[in-house]
Order: structure tokens, then C-alpha cells, then sequence
């Protein structure tokens, strides 16, 4: 993703780190920022996980939808044996085939959903690292918030360490790592609901043929989309290093054969994207940097 | 007498303890196997281009999606060997154990052959023990080296029928008979069944 443009927090014009506090307002700074900091990791965890768990929830009803899609599909030329002769079992069968497809295909979307939204809170929690000077009427008490009010104030403390070593672009960095993975994983999986949602479609003839790289999924999802910075126009965007092939009439439209479905649902289960022992290793640098346990 | 007998009983209880880790152990073994093979078996058709449907369009899909499954099978190999490793431990268990019990009857005040044959009432007599403990010793070191061997003939160029072999040979575990195993118990612990 655009990591400039989608962090307001951080023009590219100015100065990494803004000049260093006084040591009275960089201690009433930390103080604030130790614990929106421990925050907005533990959100970050959270989110990781809610994350995997409906990606693996997703995996099993991908795969119940192809299962279901296959019989479905290979339903005219199977063998019921002594079944064959009660009248219209072939097509109840095949009628309630297609309801299980539709049934798990939503269940499928509605993981999906929740992968999203688990993306929203990580990329917001990403983005929530600063901690800005209030600027309060009387000019009292020192307060602090998420909001950066004076644009001179970059909400970094002008780089000083928050807990013992790391600063604030050093945590958020890290964040950022994570936030990269998960979206280049949610772009592969939203293909991989495309097309596991199409090829039920190819059935009827009064659904839509299938669908296409630029259509919503769910409503809502072009919101949700563009309020992590993942869709800016009508449309999500296609992956910069993804062909057109994908998107558009040169999709190929005969059924998927039982190799590609397998391929589908592998791609679904390895989290091609997600490298699990680095998600661990940066929760494990964060765990110990703030001496706290975020699971 | 009758001491010497309850104490090569109470050593072979406590190898027989080791033994019930046995079992868990190679459902876990089973549980890796599957896992491995059912990854191996997807090789081929992630293999090739063709299979790929609508992932044609993404970037480096097939290096990342194979590269993926690579590493999930090394680490799953990583952890077969561990377990491996574990059935190597109550092999060498049950050896220590052998090895303890001959060293009591026939170190310092040996027993004579008369002695070793001689039964006191249901109670076994020691040589019985000794036979048992050691069968059951050959029988486990047996089965952890058919295991070993296994599980180094299964690689990613293992063909599905080679696999079904492999994997039957681990369920069915041919080196430890269970209705052998129970008779040698029951031999052993002839008193304690009523």
C-alpha cells in the first residue's frame, strides 16, 4: 500500500523527527505515550489473530463450497445405485446441492468480512502510534491526544526512545511490516472468494454470470476499503504487479477444473503471504521492548 | 524369594509405563504423516502452470504458493524427527531397564539357575520376567528402527501408493503384536489377575 499518502500523520516534507521537547514535557510526553503505545499493540495483536482465526474459518468453508460444487457438479453422470429409481432424487439432490453451495459460500463472505474488518483495526492501530500535545485554553495541565492540533507537533516526543530503546517510527515501522503482509494476503484471498463465489453463479442462469476484480463483495466493503486506504475511486484498485488478466473478459470462463479448485484452496490455507515466524519474531521484539505479555 | 520377584515386577511396572507413551506417540507421529503426505500429494498439481485458473494474473504465485508448502513440510519433518527422537527415548528406557533388572539378579549375590527357574505359588518366576522384559525390549527397538526408516523414505518424490504402504506400516506397527505384548503381562503379573 501507499504508506505516505495513507499516513497523514507523516507528510514526507518534514523532518523525520521533530526537535527535541524539554525534558519536563518529553517526561509528561512518554508517560502518555507508553500507554497509548501498549494500546495500540495490543490492537494490533488482537486484530493478528482475529485475522488468522477467520482465515482459517474461511478455509474450511472454501473448501465444504468445493466439495459441495463438485458433487453438485458431477451430480448427472453419478451412480446412486438402488436409489436411482425413486422419482426426481436426482434432482432434489442436485437442488439441495446448490442450497448447501449458497450456504457456504456466504459463510465464506462473511469470513471474509471479518478479515476485513480485522484489517481496518490493525491498519488503524498502526496509524495511532503518535500521541500530540493537546492545546489546552489555559495552558495548565499538560494533555494529550490522538489528534494532532499544532502542525509543528509530529506526536514522536522529536524521536526520544518510549520505553527504553524503541521511538515512535521504530514501532511504527514495525506495525507497518505487519500491515503489509496482511494486505497483500487479503488481496489474494479477495480473488480467491471471487472465484470461489463465481463458480457457483455459472450454474443459474438467473444469477449474474460471475463476478468481476471491481465489484463489491459485501456492502459496505468499498467503505471499509477506502477507509484503510486500500480503494480510493468506485473500485478497488488491481495489485500493481498483478496482470489484467484477472479483471475483464479474458478471465477464463469454463468451470475450473478440480486441479485449480485444489490450487484455490491451497493458496486460501498457506497464508501465501503471511510469514507467520515474523509476525512472531516482531510481537516477541514489541513483548520484550515494553516488558509486557500482549497474549 | 518372593522379594526378589516383586521387585523385578515393580521394574518392569515402571517400564511398562513408558510404554503406554507409546501409543500417543504414534498418533502424533500419524497426525504429522498425514499432514506431510497430503502436501506431498498436492506437489505435483501446484506443479504445473495450467492449474492455476484465475491466480495466472498474481505475481510470483506459483514460487510463493510451492516455496510455502516446502516450508511447511521441512517443519513438519522437524517435528516427525522429534518425535522420532521420543520413541528412541523409551527404547533406551526400556534397556536401562533390562539392564538394571539382569543386574540385580545376577550381580552381587547371584542367583543360581535354580533359583531363576523357581516358582512360588501364581508368582512368576524370574527367568520369566527376564524373557519378558527383554522381548518386549527387542520388540520396541524393532519398531523405532522400521519407524526411522520410514519416515527417511518419505520425501517429496514419495509416490501416492508408496505412501499408502508407508502409512499402514505405522498404523499397524508389525514389530509389537499386541496379543503378545498382553500375554507377557499377563505372565508377569500372573498374581495380580483374579
Amino acid at each position: 500500500m501507499e504508506s505516505s499518502a495513507a499516513t497523514p500523520t507523516r507528510p514526507p516534507h518534514q523532518p523525520a523527527a521533530s526537535p527535541s521537547p524539554s525534558p519536563s514535557s518529553l517526561r509528561l510526553w512518554r508517560s502518555a505515550a507508553l500507554r497509548n503505545v501498549r494500546n495500540q499493540w495490543s490492537h494490533l495483536h488482537a486484530a493478528t489473530e482475529q485475522w488468522l482465526a477467520a482465515a482459517a474459518d474461511g478455509r474450511s468453508h472454501a473448501s465444504l463450497l468445493v466439495n459441495a460444487h463438485i458433487s453438485h457438479r458431477d451430480m448427472p453422470g453419478t451412480d446412486l445405485g438402488v436409489l436411482k429409481d425413486m422419482p426426481g432424487i436426482r434432482d432434489k439432490a442436485s437442488s439441495k446441492l446448490a442450497l448447501r453451495e449458497e450456504q457456504y459460500g456466504d459463510m465464506l463472505l462473511s469470513c471474509y468480512k471479518n478479515m476485513v474488518r480485522a484489517l481496518c483495526r490493525l491498519v488503524k492501530a498502526s496509524r495511532s502510534m503518535r500521541c500530540f500535545s493537546k492545546v489546552s485554553p489555559n495552558g495548565s495541565v499538560a494533555q494529550f491526544s490522538e489528534r494532532q492540533d499544532d502542525l509543528n507537533d509530529l506526536g514522536d516526543g522529536g524521536g526520544a526512545p518510549v520505553f527504553k530503546w524503541f521511538s515512535i517510527l521504530e514501532f511504527e515501522s514495525l506495525a507497518q511490516e505487519l500491515v503489509e503482509m496482511f494486505v497483500s494476503d487479503l488481496k489474494l484471498k479477495r480473488l480467491l472468494v471471487l472465484e470461489l463465489l463465481s463458480i457457483s453463479f455459472k450454474e443459474g442462469a438467473e444469477h449474474q454470470t460471475s463476478l468481476d476484480w471491481g465489484d463489491e463483495l459485501y456492502d459496505g466493503e468499498s467503505d471499509e476499503l477506502q477507509s484503510i486506504g486500500l480503494q480510493s475511486g468506485e473500485t478497488c484498485p488491481l495489485p500493481e504487479n498483478w496482470c489484467a488478466y484477472i479483471s475483464g473478459s479474458q478471465r477464463p470462463a469454463s468451470h475450473p477444473s478440480h486441479e485449480v479448485l485444489q490450487v484455490y484452496l491451497t493458496a486460501w490455507l498457506a497464508n501465501v503471504n503471511i510469514k507467520k515466524s515474523r509476525i512472531d519474531a516482531i510481537f516477541e521484539l514489541v513483548e520484550e521492548e515494553m516488558k509486557i505479555k500482549l497474549s | 524369594m518372593e522379594a526378589v520377584v516383586r521387585k523385578v515386577q515393580q521394574r518392569v511396572r515402571k517400564a511398562r509405563e513408558e510404554m503406554d507413551l507409546w501409543d500417543d506417540l504414534n498418533s502424533r507421529l500419524l497426525t504429522n504423516f498425514n499432514r506431510a503426505t497430503s502436501v506431498i500429494d498436492r506437489l505435483p498439481v501446484l506443479g504445473e502452470d495450467k492449474n492455476y485458473g484465475a491466480l495466472r494474473g498474481v505475481a510470483n504465485i506459483q514460487e510463493d504458493l510451492m516455496g510455502k508448502q516446502i516450508e511447511s513440510l521441512e517443519l513438519i519433518f522437524v517435528s516427525m524427527r522429534e518425535t522420532l527422537e521420543k520413541f528412541n527415548g523409551i527404547v533406551k528406557a526400556l534397556n536401562k531397564a533390562l539392564r538394571d533388572t539382569n543386574q540385580m539378579v545376577r550381580g552381587g549375590s547371584a542367583l543360581t539357575a535354580k533359583q531363576m527357574q523357581l516358582q512360588v505359588g501364581i508368582l512368576p518366576t524370574i527367568a520369566e520376567c527376564l524373557d519378558g522384559l527383554r522381548t518386549l525390549c527387542e520388540m520396541h527397538q524393532a519398531e523405532f528402527a522400521l519407524k526411522s526408516s520410514i519416515i527417511s523414505l518419505l520425501t517429496w518424490k514419495s509416490s501416492s501408493s508408496d505412501i499408502v504402504v508407508l502409512r499402514q506400516l505405522l498404523v499397524d506397527q508389525p514389530n509389537i503384536p499386541k496379543d503378545e505384548v498382553q500375554s507377557i503381562f499377563d505372565v508377569i503379573f500372573a498374581d495380580e489377575i483374579c
